[in-house]
């Protein structure tokens, strides 16, 4: 008896050994679902600097697609930008704070300009390759109607999307550091 | 009434751009019913089916406005629920079968979806069961007013649920999303049709603020919200026209580029043509289809004559199969051409065996290529257009036939290919547009 309980004792070790290993490495794919691991973009602001997405490593990102041209984009713009007033210097209990991609599916760039500047989008972080629709941020996260987002968690991994209006502010909620 | 006649034999050279997909745009624009907002959609193709949409919800109050080449806004602030009570809806909604999209839609924001008995192809039956069980599903109670042949739904308050599609139909799934979207509680789609346009219209409604998960499965978890804002949206490149104009390259042993065709979202459509023995180069998004004197079809691996037949996606679309069957009649080699999801499409074989081609035409559902192998030209004939899609696949018979041809009743063509003849001649054919 003793020693069946000891092998299955070494059993479940096993097990949740193998779990471990399993799990602790996780390859997540990669993809624009939630759960998959956002594809990198690495694009322009208007004054030339490029911007990585993997650079905001260890924050919580949205990445937001939008134009200056779509005026749905606009209107939900003031939304996104409460958001970013009332989260950028957040304490999050699972990340180390909140920054904005904005990707614009623009083709001038003087309107684009223009539009970060009018609707003032305040963060550094604004690229376009003025491809209109054919965007290559867009294609790479087949992005056919505008404005989409995605928020995508500290190691990059898409944690919901999609978000407007008040979802935007309650999936952020949701990761900030409580007392 | 249009006729074209057309000198074949001649062969093309150039680029064919793909117009916005019909059937996407079809769902895409009934959707705009969803919000009061504006809805801004790109890459609209200017064709008879989607324009006579269009006007029907011009006639409902839309607002719409058309903003550039192919590209319109919509708002539906001030829709007129009573015009579904009237005549001239009756008149309009029975000439369009894409009319039927519009009920999902209006049941959601209204609480009242009607239509007439839809028109569309003369391709057999199409059933509208799925969609209106769906929406019983969801607590519509259904109406069919035998004098007045309207089809009526309404609903006070729509309840999520679960549910089983008896099939996998793709507007009926797109018309129980667009009711579920605002209705209460989670509606869960399985046995969901999952194809591109399908796909793109959740991503659409996803972008106007709705919750909906499992995009591209067949099982799709709808979480109702009680809003959907406005949004823009550009249409994908028409699979149909791609696969088209695949085959016409074939068939007229030309060169052809085809732009910007959304190749992830052809799915199988490059490989059934392949199967055919037709080359096939990608150029990034574009086709590049080389002019080739023979191709020659593949059999299975044992040796046995190879079988296409259509099914619901991932499978082969049933509107290509008809281009299939054209191609294969000058190609070297036998196939066997299975239509399983209609029938009656078959039947204009009769033409094309008038024109020479060697066809058996075993049951209306399957038929029998025996490819002539450039041995011999097809002969050129007179016909008339049957159906869209049959309606293309002769004109391509005509290009590569010997001769003048005349194709009658050519609005079937004009319902789903925007300008085709001007695109046409763009590349040299020899087509020209005639009142007869």
């Amino acid at each position: 008896m003793k020693k069946t309980n000891f092998l299955l004792c070494l059993a479940a070790i096993a097990i949740a050994g193998m779990g471990f290993i399993r799990y602790s490495t996780p390859a997540a794919t990669i993809g624009t679902n939630i759960g998959n691991q956002a594809p990198e973009l690495k694009f322009k602001s208007p004054d030339d600097k490029e911007f990585a997405l993997s650079g905001y490593k260890g924050k919580l990102v949205l990445l937001d697609f939008w134009a200056s041209w779509c005026g749905p984009c606009r209107m939900e713009n003031p939304n996104v930008l409460a958001a970013y007033k009332q989260y950028h210097n957040a304490k999050f209990s699972d990340a180390s704070g909140f920054e904005i991609y904005s990707v614009s599916l623009d083709r001038d760039k003087a309107s684009w300009k223009n539009a970060i500047a009018a609707d003032k989008l305040d963060w550094p972080c604004h690229v376009s390759d003025l491809k209109y629709w054919q965007s290559e941020a867009g294609q790479l996260y087949g992005i056919n109607s505008i404005p989409m987002n995605f928020l995508i968690d500290k190691n990059g991994i898409i944690i919901a999307k999609g978000l407007r209006g008040q979802d935007l502010f309650n999936e952020l909620e949701k990761h900030v550091k409580k007392n | 009434m249009a006729i074209f006649e057309i000198n074949g034999g001649k062969k093309l050279k150039g680029e064919l751009i793909p117009q916005g997909a019909k059937n996407e745009a079809l769902q895409i624009i009934s959707a705009v019913l969803l919000t009061p907002e504006k809805v801004t959609i790109s890459n609209v193709p200017d064709i008879v089916d989607v324009n006579k949409l269009i006007d029907l919800l011009r006639e409902l109050g839309v607002k719409i406005e058309k903003t550039g080449s192919e590209q319109y806004t919509f708002q539906a602030d001030e829709v007129n629920v009573d015009y579904l009570n009237s005549e001239a809806f009756r008149k309009k909604g029975g000439g369009l079968r894409g009319s039927v999209m519009i009920i999902g839609p209006m049941l959601s924001r209204f609480g009242k979806g009607y239509i007439s008995k839809p028109g569309g192809d003369k391709i057999g039956r199409r059933r509208l069961d799925t969609h209106f069980i769906g929406f019983q599903a969801l607590g519509a109670k259904f109406i069919y007013d035998s004098h007045s042949e309207f089809y009526k739904v309404e609903a006070k308050n729509l309840q999520g649920c679960y549910m089983l599609l008896d099939e996998a139909s793709v507007t009926g799934t797109a018309n129980i999303t667009m009711a579920a979207v605002m209705a209460k509680g989670t509606t869960t789609i399985y046995n969901a049709a999952c194809e591109p346009y399908l796909q793109q219209l959740c991503k659409m409604l996803n972008s106007m603020g709705a919750k909906i998960t499992g995009v591209g499965s067949n099982l799709l978890t709808i979480e109702g919200v009680e809003y959907l804002g406005g949004c823009s949206h550009r249409l994908l490149p028409d699979m149909i026209e791609v696969g088209s104009f695949i085959g016409l390259a074939a068939m007229t042993q030309s060169e052809i580029t085809i732009k910007n065709v959304g190749y992830e979202h052809l799915g199988i459509i490059p490989k059934t043509f392949e199967r055919l023995g037709i080359k096939i180069e990608r150029r990034g998004d574009d086709l590049y289809i080389p002019e080739q004197d023979v191709y020659e079809i593949d059999t299975f691996i044992d040796g046995s004559i190879l079988t296409i037949s259509d099914s619901i996606w991932p499978g082969f679309t049933p509107d290509l199969l008809s281009i299939i069957l054209v191609v294969a009649t000058q190609a070297r080699g036998s196939v066997l051409i299975h239509q399983k999801m209609f029938e009656s499409r078959l039947f204009f074989v009769d033409k094309l065996i008038d024109m020479g081609a060697q066809i058996i035409l075993c049951d209306p559902h399957r038929a029998t290529i025996i490819g002539l192998g450039r041995k011999q030209k097809l002969r050129a004939i007179s016909m008339a257009s049957p159906d869209i899609r049959a309606g293309v696949a002769l004109l391509i018979a005509a290009l590569s036939a010997e001769g003048k041809s005349t194709i009658f009743n050519i609005n079937q063509i004009d319902r789903g290919y925007q300008n085709i003849d001007g695109r046409l001649q763009a590349l040299g054919a020899d087509i020209v547009r005639k009142q007869s």
